[in-house]
């Protein structure tokens, strides 16, 4: 192999390799014209495509290649090795894509390629309506266009930001450790370019599927050809005496994240409620803004119904030696300014309080509209549904939180899920996203969802 | 457990019966893609 030059690891490849260094099944990490790139080699066939993930910069030369793909080490995302296109979540660009070839038994790095032609759907509805402007809403509407559906899309959503990396709002957003541009998914200019209309701010009431109209939180009524629910849940709310009160706080906007951050400017103790996921990982970060923090939580260690008794325990001793205390088999009895109560009589001093027990998926418009759900809609194993009366049309669903889908999958970044420490301790997070889909039987373009499905 | 914890360098195996249902990694970043790829194809998981 060729020596490395300055910041870039590896072999220069435009200079050439010998082939025979790299392995059938085997990747290598290089560069060319400035860019790190990833050189895999299949059979005769060699491959090379940028070597960055594009969701958080994890190294794909330490990934897996399967077939013609490679999957990113830190969240999982997938590429194709022949294209360089993103073609699993958490990653929505694509990767860049070079010409490799091959002579004297060395193989060269010659350019990039150009990015291929768009592709052209068989058959589409006049227009794309999505309910939702979550993490699958978003990449619903970029994966039209990316497969070439030139109809209208409009993406509706009640939250007022355009949609963002909802799984960062917990964690290092809320830390303090990551700047404002990270958050948003794409630029505003992006749906612009795109043609992808977006209403933020705004609900959908009801669905008409007789007529293919959904009504919104304004009034208006706006048609479809084809219906996306990608709805969401929202958090479980406490129903103890003072959860309502001013310092109590929820966490599953980018305007809760924000709302905790201002007050835990002013906070010096806060207790969170819930030893789950968001719990710990809103713990981690408000250790990490100097607070003295105390988990309460009903389980007897944090995690343990989901990672079992040996995490359970790491995650436990992790977060302890980070300062968090633990409640543990203990319930919050009442909260009032100054302090909770617990059920043992304990009383826990704070000013802010952040309740994170659990979430619950949004049906509600879905079961008005006639959808078979059962804490969230019921699909067959294609994420396909169809409810007794309006048979043409087809129900998708991504399955609620597409990384937690596949347990594998939710725990491969040991760092995202906290088994290290809570993400907050590290610099990785982990997307997220839930949906449901309706769309006629004759339109193919859910090709990213069926693709999500198979996570 | 596979590997040890406490040194942030190990799998933990989720067991229905004999079959491997989910596996959670700590440190192990390719093991885990392995893991994940053999639970997508029904194949052993290799630290089983």
């Amino acid at each position: 192999m060729a020596e490395s030059s300055g910041e870039l690891e590896g072999p220069d490849f435009a200079k050439g390799c010998k082939l025979d260094e790299l392995g059938d099944g085997k990747m290598v990490l290089g560069h060319a014209f400035g860019e790190a790139i990833l050189v895999a080699r299949q059979g005769d066939r060699l491959f090379a495509i940028g070597a960055t993930c594009t969701h958080y910069g994890g190294p794909l030369a330490k990934g897996l290649m399967v077939d013609c793909t490679v999957r990113c080490p830190w969240h999982h995302a997938r590429f194709d090795l022949r294209t360089g296109e993103a073609i699993a979540a958490p990653a929505l660009s694509d990767n860049s894509c070079w010409k490799i070839e091959t002579r004297d038994k060395r193989f060269f790095v010659t350019g990039k390629l150009d990015k291929k032609p768009l592709r052209k759907p068989k058959s589409s509805p006049a227009s794309v309506v999505i309910v939702g402007g979550g993490a699958a809403g978003n990449a619903a509407a970029e994966m039209l266009r990316r497969e070439g559906y030139d109809g209208p899309v409009t993406m509706i959503s009640a939250d007022e930001f355009l949609p963002y990396d909802r799984p960062n709002i917990s964690k290092d957003y809320l830390a303090g450790m990551a700047p404002e541009e990270w958050i948003p998914l794409r630029p505003t200019d992006f749906y612009r370019e795109q043609k992808i209309e977006t209403l933020t701010n705004t609900s959908v009431t009801e669905i008409d599927v007789k007529s293919k109209h959904v009504t919104l939180s304004t009034g208006q009524s706006l048609g479809y050809g084809a219906l996306l629910l990608a709805t969401g849940a929202e958090p479980v709310r406490t129903k103890i005496p003072g959860g309502d009160l001013l310092h109590v706080c929820y966490l599953r906007t980018l305007a809760d994240s924000r709302r905790i951050i201002e007050r835990s400017k002013r906070a010096k103790r806060a207790v969170v409620i819930g030893a789950s996921f968001i719990g710990l990982e809103v713990a981690a970060s408000l250790r990490q803004r100097k607070l003295e923090v105390a988990i309460v939580g009903k389980e007897s260690l944090p995690l343990e119904k989901v990672l079992g008794r040996e995490l359970g325990n790491l995650i436990r001793q992790t977060h302890e030696a980070h300062g968090v205390k633990f409640h543990l088999g203990r319930t919050p009895a009442a909260i009032q300014e100054g302090h909770v109560q617990l059920d043992d009589g304990t009383i826990l001093d704070c000013d802010l309080v952040v309740v994170g027990i659990g979430v619950r998926p949004n049906t509600v418009l879905a079961e008005k509209a006639g959808i078979a759900t059962d804490n969230a809609v019921l699909v067959n194993e294609f994420l396909d549904q169809h409810p007794g009366n309006f048979r043409r049309r087809r129900y998708c669903t991504l399955a609620g939180p597409a990384r937690r889908s596949n347990p594998c999958g939710t725990l491969g970044s040991s760092r995202a899920s906290g088994a290290d420490g809570g993400a907050q301790y590290s610099r990785r997070t982990r997307a997220v996203c839930g949906a449901a889909i309706l769309l006629e039987q004759s339109f193919r373009c859910a090709h990213s969802l069926r693709r999500t499905r198979q996570r | 457990v596979s590997g040890d914890l406490k040194a942030n360098d190990a799998s933990v195996i989720f067991r229905d019966g004999d079959k491997v249902t989910a596996v959670a990694s700590v440190g192990r970043d390719l093991e885990n893609l392995k893991a994940e790829l053999a639970l997508e194809r029904g194949d052993k998981f290799p630290a089983s």
